[in-house]
């Protein structure tokens, strides 16, 4: 049996015990700011893109599992002329599980589109996501590190899906008295097209306020 | 023959005097004497008053006033009959009898009263009033003892163990009609067992500094009534207390975390994306994460007092010794109220008139 085999296997023996003091739902909501960066490679030409987008996830979490929901909207600038500005959402839908209390397994489609004149260009890919959290002050700082990978994907363009991986890093800062956090994020990924010929980078810094519903 | 019948007379006088009479008791002998008395018979009154104490020791005894009647009118009978030592005994024999009696002057004439004063004035002797049974406060309460004395004089009072020894003068001093004398018990606390008896002796001596003449000793059998207390509570358990300084690794762990974490942000460009992309988001969320570290090191560093927790456990303490406080107190006053149940015995006459 490999390791991800093992993992699944442990993610589904939880203890009676451990699941019978969670049995709260947790309703949470984060809205956010996202700074893109995106940087397209196709053969030996490229263009970058920068800009800002706004929506927010959420999540409903019950006993170790939980179910995060991400919306974003905004519009991306050419830093170089000659270039056309586009429209950009980004959504994802991902099931998460705890194989550990610092330990998190994701599954589930992640999107992304960028729209222009031209038409739009999708971006879908079917991640795996491995996130780990720590404090650094407890209670009120931790930090959280995340890398995934696309186990499948497709896109709108001649060639094929080829492959994805991502990973992100941040701070949470939680208040005291409050259910409230802010949350500070890098992420960068990059999905790449059968033979790398076309190689697509999105780099992002998220700035998010969270609410947890008790 | 005149003469024969008042031989006959006289001697009927002396046998009626010292013959018993049977079937009749003290108390009818007293009243006989008494008429014979205000019948100026002296002989026969002086006759039939002896004849009633010659009854003491049965069981027909004379009762205390009936007793001190009967000590007077034999007094001013052998007054009367010219025996004035005699006369001046059997009012000592009152006055030892009874300290408070006085004769009535309505019915004795001075001369009687002058030698029952004389009497009076030459016998040092006290009798005790007291309560046989009695529960007291102890500290608070006081158990009196009322003195009477024939005459004044002067007196110790003391409270002896069993063996004699002393354990406590309550008195010594003189007395001239009455004297209260008060204890308030407090020898009693220590006694193994808090049962015990003390004897209460009053001493009469016919001179400062005198040998003691007459000891009345009184017997009191005590025990203590101690209340039970409240059981103090008992000192907080360690796991109440939290930790007050900083233990353990956690400010080592926050370094090598937030290390970790800013150093996987840093290669991740180059992980993923080949380096491509700018430098500027990566370096602020990283300097974010390792500057969050390192405050999160030195807030948690090894032996950091941790103010929260200390309040905290400040807090336990003191509602701790605020309790602890309170039951003392209730204690202190729980031991206060310790009674003192007495039992006084009658008392011992040792030695004869001073």
């Amino acid at each position: 049996m490999n390791r991800c085999g093992r993992l699944l296997i442990r993610l589904l023996l939880v203890s009676p015990a451990s699941l019978a003091a969670q049995h709260t739902v947790h309703l949470a909501v984060e809205p956010s700011a996202v700074g893109w960066w995106t940087h397209t490679a196709i053969g030996t030409t490229s263009q970058s893109l920068s800009g800002w987008s706004f929506g927010g996830d959420g999540s409903v979490g019950w006993r170790r599992f939980a179910l995060y929901l991400g919306y974003w909207q905004g519009s991306l600038q050419p830093d170089s002329t000659g270039t056309a500005s586009r429209d950009v959402v980004e959504g994802y839908a991902l099931v998460g599980g705890k194989i550990l209390p610092w330990l998190e397994l994701k599954l589930g489609p992640h999107a992304w589109a960028y729209t222009a004149n031209a038409g739009t260009q999708r971006w879908a890919l079917f991640e795996a996501r491995l996130r780990a959290e720590g404090a650094l002050l407890s209670p009120t700082l931790s930090t959280y590190f995340e890398l995934w990978t696309a186990l499948g994907g497709s896109v709108n363009a001649a060639q094929s899906f080829g492959s994805g991986v991502g990973g992100q890093g941040g701070l949470t800062y939680h208040s005291h008295r409050l259910p409230l956090w802010g949350r500070l994020g890098y992420s960068v990924e990059q999905a790449r097209l059968t033979g790398d010929v076309w190689k697509e980078t999105v780099q992002r810094v998220v700035f998010g306020v969270g609410y947890a519903f008790r | 023959m005149r003469r024969r019948g008042r031989l006959l007379g006289a001697a009927a006088t002396v046998l009626a005097a010292v013959s018993p009479l049977s079937g009749q008791t003290a108390a009818q002998y007293v009243a006989q004497g008494v008429k014979a008395y205000q019948n100026l018979d002296y002989a026969a009154a002086a006759g039939m008053l002896r004849r009633a104490f010659a009854l003491h020791g049965s069981a027909d005894t004379l009762a205390g006033t009936e007793r001190a009647r009967a000590f007077v009118y034999l007094g001013a009978s052998d007054l009367f009959r010219g025996r004035r030592d005699s006369a001046f005994a059997v009012f000592r024999r009152l006055v030892a009898f009874n300290p408070r009696f006085r004769p009535d002057p309505l019915i004795f004439p001075p001369e009687v009263t002058n030698v029952f004063d004389f009497a009076r004035e030459a016998t040092k002797v006290v009798v005790a009033e007291y309560a046989a049974d009695t529960s007291l406060n102890l500290g608070s309460d006081r158990y009196p003892v009322h003195l009477f004395a024939s005459s004044f004089h002067q007196i110790t009072v003391t409270l002896n163990r069993e063996d004699g020894y002393t354990v406590r003068t309550l008195y010594s001093g003189p007395i001239s009609d009455s004297l209260d004398v008060r204890w308030d018990g407090t020898d009693t606390v220590g006694i193994v067992g808090d049962t015990g008896s003390y004897r209460l002796t009053v001493t009469s001596l016919p001179s400062v500094a005198g040998q003691g003449q007459r000891v009345l000793r009184i017997r009191i059998g005590f025990r203590l009534l101690r209340r039970d207390t409240l059981p103090l509570p008992a000192a907080p358990p360690d796991s109440l207390f939290l930790p007050e300084h900083v233990t353990g690794n956690a400010g080592t762990k926050s370094l090598l975390r937030g290390g970790l974490v800013t150093a996987g942000v840093l290669v991740l460009p180059s992980l993923v994306a080949n380096g491509v992309g700018p430098s500027g988001p990566k370096a602020v969320v990283a300097g974010g994460i390792a500057v969050a570290s390192i405050v999160g090191f030195f807030v948690q560093r090894p032996g950091r007092p941790l103010p929260d927790n200390i309040a905290a456990n400040q807090a336990v303490r003191d509602r701790w010794s605020t309790e602890h406080a309170s039951i003392a107190r209730q204690n202190a006053d729980l031991k206060r109220q310790v009674r003192l149940n007495l039992h006084a015995g009658a008392p011992s006459v040792i030695g004869g008139l001073p």
